[in-house]
């Protein structure tokens, strides 16, 4: 016994020094792979679909929806702000990690008209974009630029807005694969009733005047961010996801949110699909049990909107696939054949 | 070079093995090349202060030394030699510190008169602080004043003066450490020890863990509640008071452990700067275990002299005939105290908000001199049992609290926000049905988990180094499992630090 503890005691200093810190490298090596590796190779997996966009992308489309039905794997990585500029970096990540096929960017009126400030990529702006988020923006932003008071999105929105924040803090850090975790999954819950948003509130939002420098920012960056898609080889596509029949007939805006839009797309030949202006979209959704607000779709509508994508647009190759028949030609054309008016809800 | 860096890791590393290899009497020069190294890495233009400063201070030691062993000179003449020494020395180092620190501070207060009187302002000067410059020109400062005062002696050695103006373990953000205790361990020979090269790493990993996995993370969260404090519930942001608290403590103390570890394992003892502040039951206890070397720097340089010093001896006696001995007693010590804590606000920070949290703590110490006798009183009249522990408990909780408070004044940015942000906790009071809505904007829900983990054990450790260090108990546990736990630390602190951007070290700022 005293013999073991004499040769023990005759390690060198120095040399046990080595054997420990071969030992720590050992741990060290081990519980990378148990616990980083994991976690990373998680990460390092592809995607064909990319969605980007705004809040309406976020909550309207279910990427897995998408995945089951093409068979194409998709991820949504749409987060709450509205404008373009924020999303560029976005795109830009997800066309590194994931060299997809595919990138759907949602674009909305709200995509042409935010303010810098709901978009660019500064640390103190990253908290004014999730204001974006909450359920009556769309309303409040058309009608003007004041400060929203805090409890009438935090508390209620608190983590959606939340979410918006993370996601922005994470792209901000080019920390893109923790962003993905705050970006869409399509599966919003609640659904709040339009008949509380009061008269004037919707007929100010109809008042909404244009900020020409804001849309030409806006659309400046799109078309860069088409340009990207056709640099990693993706194929960019314009969607719009449908927003409630009391927005969208009453907001002359978006005329002229759907030509430039149209414009573009034809400038860089991509497809663009304008789902607020889908035939088939009166008997698939309605106002009072399809949206969760004015703009953004509830979970079931979501569902319902994703396998229609899916069906209509993804998979556009089939042949049994019509679908530039099923759209109205413009806004004007809709309003035309829209029976909105006569349904008024107030 | 972050503390936190693999560069560093790497650097240190390799410090380690050259330390140990060269014969031992060229163990110092070894530190000394690592050191200008580190500090050349943050800036080559930087080096030349620390040089003018170490320069200067072993000139005027020398000088001082000279004088005061010079017989000829007669005892009067001496004297004031040597202060004329010394006062031109301090002047152009905490001159120095100044022009870097105070200048942009001082053309705000003449652009307010200037903007008064009707005058175009001046402009601010674009000026790139020196890395630790507080820091050691207070150290080589307090040097040269206990040459002056005779209680060491100068270095005759200019590169082991440089060694201890520039030891780059303390050089971002102290401990300021005392010439004759630090002097004794840079210049001795140290043999290599496992033991004391594996309690080194142990202790570094824990501060690492510390600044990684708490003061990185509750920092974040603390950032955003105090940027918009305004838009927090009363609760939230009351929640943000005592994070904030937290945060500079796992930072500050993290960074200590981190060096003080790193140090362990080349044999070289660093002074504490602390010593379990939280548990603290008065103000004044708190301010001799926060760091605690500062702290002992204004005592021995700033409040003493004054304290002490003839004028105040005059005014305490002809106080003390007029007005009774305890007011005479007390009034050179709040003297001392008021400008000691002026000057601390003004070294943690050139803003009045750092003056005024300076000032704000100077007040609530004056108020302990002065109320003693009362509190006293008011204890016995409500049969307070001070040794009990729900004494010891509210004495701690009411420190901390207060401490927490005085704390936010100058982190928020101004004066007026800084109060707002209090009054804010007054407000809107409303309880989120789960813990993630507490914490708006705060970060990953895991890395909020593994913050709340670590400062409940940080807690627990603090609580158990009372009665004995917890890395006895540590060293009980088989070297495999030890080391296996060290990895443990150094993988998550690792991975935190990427994911939370981690780096900066909050005190590196002063």
């Amino acid at each position: 016994m005293n013999e073991e503890k004499k040769t023990r005691k005759k390690i060198p200093d120095p040399l046990k020094a080595v054997i420990a810190v071969a030992l720590f490298f050992v741990c060290a090596a081990v519980m990378i792979g148990i616990i980083v590796l994991p976690d990373e190779l998680a990460k390092a997996q592809d995607f064909d679909t990319v969605i980007i966009g705004s809040s309406l992308g976020k909550w309207g489309i279910n990427a897995s929806v998408l995945t089951e039905e093409t068979d194409h794997k998709a991820i949504n990585l749409s987060t709450g702000p509205a404008a373009m500029a924020g999303r560029y970096d976005a795109l830009e990540g997800a066309l590194k990690r994931y060299t997809p096929d595919i990138v759907l960017l949602e674009v909305c009126f709200e995509s042409c008209t935010a303010g810098e400030l709901a978009g660019w990529s500064t640390n103190n702006t990253a908290w004014l974009v999730s204001r974006m988020v909450t359920p009556d923006t769309a309303v409040r932003y058309m009608v003007s630029d004041a400060k929203i008071p805090w409890y009438d999105y935090n508390i209620v929105w608190g983590a959606e807005a939340d979410a918006s924040y993370n996601a922005w803090n994470h792209i901000l850090h080019g920390n893109f694969d923790s962003y993905k975790q705050y970006a869409g999954s399509g599966y919003a819950e609640e659904t709040s009733n339009l008949m509380e948003y009061p008269e004037e509130v919707i007929k100010k939002a109809q008042k909404e005047t244009y900020k020409e420098k804001n849309i030409n920012k806006n659309l400046e960056i799109l078309k860069q961010m088409l340009l990207l898609c056709k640099t990693y080889n993706a194929r960019p596509i314009l969607v719009s996801i449908p927003t409630s029949e009391l927005y969208r007939y009453y907001n002359a805006c978006l005329d002229r949110f759907w030509e430039e839009l149209t414009g573009i797309a034809q400038e860089y030949d991509c497809e663009f699909y304008d789902f607020n202006l889908y035939k088939g979209m009166q008997n698939m959704l309605n106002d009072s049990t399809s949206f969760r607000d004015l703009t953004h779709l509830n979970g079931e509508s979501s569902l319902k909107f994703s396998e229609l994508l899916a069906r209509e647009v993804l998979a556009k190759d089939r042949e049994d696939v019509t679908v530039l028949e099923d759209f109205y030609e413009n806004y004007e054309d809709y309003r035309k054949h829209s029976v909105y008016s006569m349904i008024r809800i107030y | 070079m972050a503390l936190t860096s693999l560069k560093f890791f790497a650097f240190a590393a390799v410090l380690i093995i050259l330390y140990f290899v060269v014969p031992k009497k060229f163990q110092w020069w070894v530190l000394l090349a690592g050191s200008l190294f580190f500090y050349l890495m943050t800036g080559w233009k930087n080096i030349f202060y620390i040089l003018f400063t170490s320069a200067s201070t072993y000139g005027a030691a020398r000088w001082i030394e000279h004088v005061s062993h010079n017989k000829q000179i007669e005892k009067q003449k001496r004297k004031l030699r040597k202060r004329l020494i010394l006062t031109v020395t301090l002047l152009l180092n905490f001159g120095l510190l100044g022009f870097f620190k105070y200048l942009n501070f001082f053309i705000e207060q003449l652009n307010r008169i200037l903007r008064a009187g009707g005058a175009d302002p001046m402009g601010y000067v674009s000026l790139v602080v020196p890395l630790g410059i507080s820091f050691y020109t207070f150290q080589t400062m307090g040097y040269l004043i206990d040459v002056y005062w005779e209680k060491t002696e100068a270095q005759k050695n200019y590169p082991k003066l440089l060694l201890f103006t520039s030891f780059f373990p303390q050089i971002i953000q102290g401990p300021i450490s005392d010439y004759r205790q630090l002097s004794r361990e840079l210049y001795a020979e140290h043999r290599f020890s496992y033991d004391r090269f594996a309690r080194g790493v142990q202790r570094f990993a824990w501060g690492f863990l510390k600044k990684a996995v708490c003061a990185d993370v509750a920092a974040h969260c603390v950032k955003v509640i105090f940027t918009y404090y305004d838009m927090y519930y009363g609760a939230a942001v009351l929640i943000g008071v005592f994070l904030y608290s937290i945060n500079i403590y796992a930072d500050f103390s993290g960074y200590m452990d981190m060096v003080c570890g790193l140090c362990e394992v080349l044999g070289i003892k660093l002074a504490e700067n602390f010593e379990r502040p939280y548990f603290s039951k008065s103000i004044a206890e708190y301010w001799r275990r926060w760091h605690i070397t500062l702290g002992a720097w204004f005592k021995n340089y700033i409040y003493y002299p004054i304290a002490m010093s003839k004028t105040s001896r005059k005014i305490a006696k002809s106080i003390k005939a007029k007005a009774g001995k305890r007011i005479g007693d007390a009034v050179p010590s709040t003297i001392a105290l008021i400008v000691t804590w002026f000057v601390t606000g003004l070294w943690h920070g050139a803003t009045w908000a750092y003056i005024v949290w300076g000032l704000v703590n100077g007040f609530f110490l004056i108020l302990q001199v002065w109320l003693d006798p009362f509190y006293a009183w008011c204890r016995k009249k409500l049969h307070v049992k001070e040794t009990g522990w729900p004494w010891k408990l509210f004495t701690v909780a009411r420190t901390f609290a207060l401490i927490s408070f005085i704390k936010v004044l100058p982190e928020v940015g101004s004066l007026s926000d800084g109060w707002n942000l209090i009054r804010s906790i007054f407000v809107g009071w409303f309880f989120p049905w789960d813990f993630k809505g507490w914490f708006p904007y705060s970060g990953d829900m895991i890395n909020l988990c593994f913050m709340a983990a670590m400062i409940v054990l940080i807690f627990v450790t603090d609580l158990i180094q009372r009665k004995r260090p917890v890395r006895d108990y540590f060293n009980r546990l088989p070297m495999i499992v030890r080391i296996a736990l060290v990895a443990l630390a150094f993988v998550i602190a690792i991975s935190f630090g990427v994911r939370t951007d981690s780096g900066d070290f909050m005190y590196a700022n002063f």
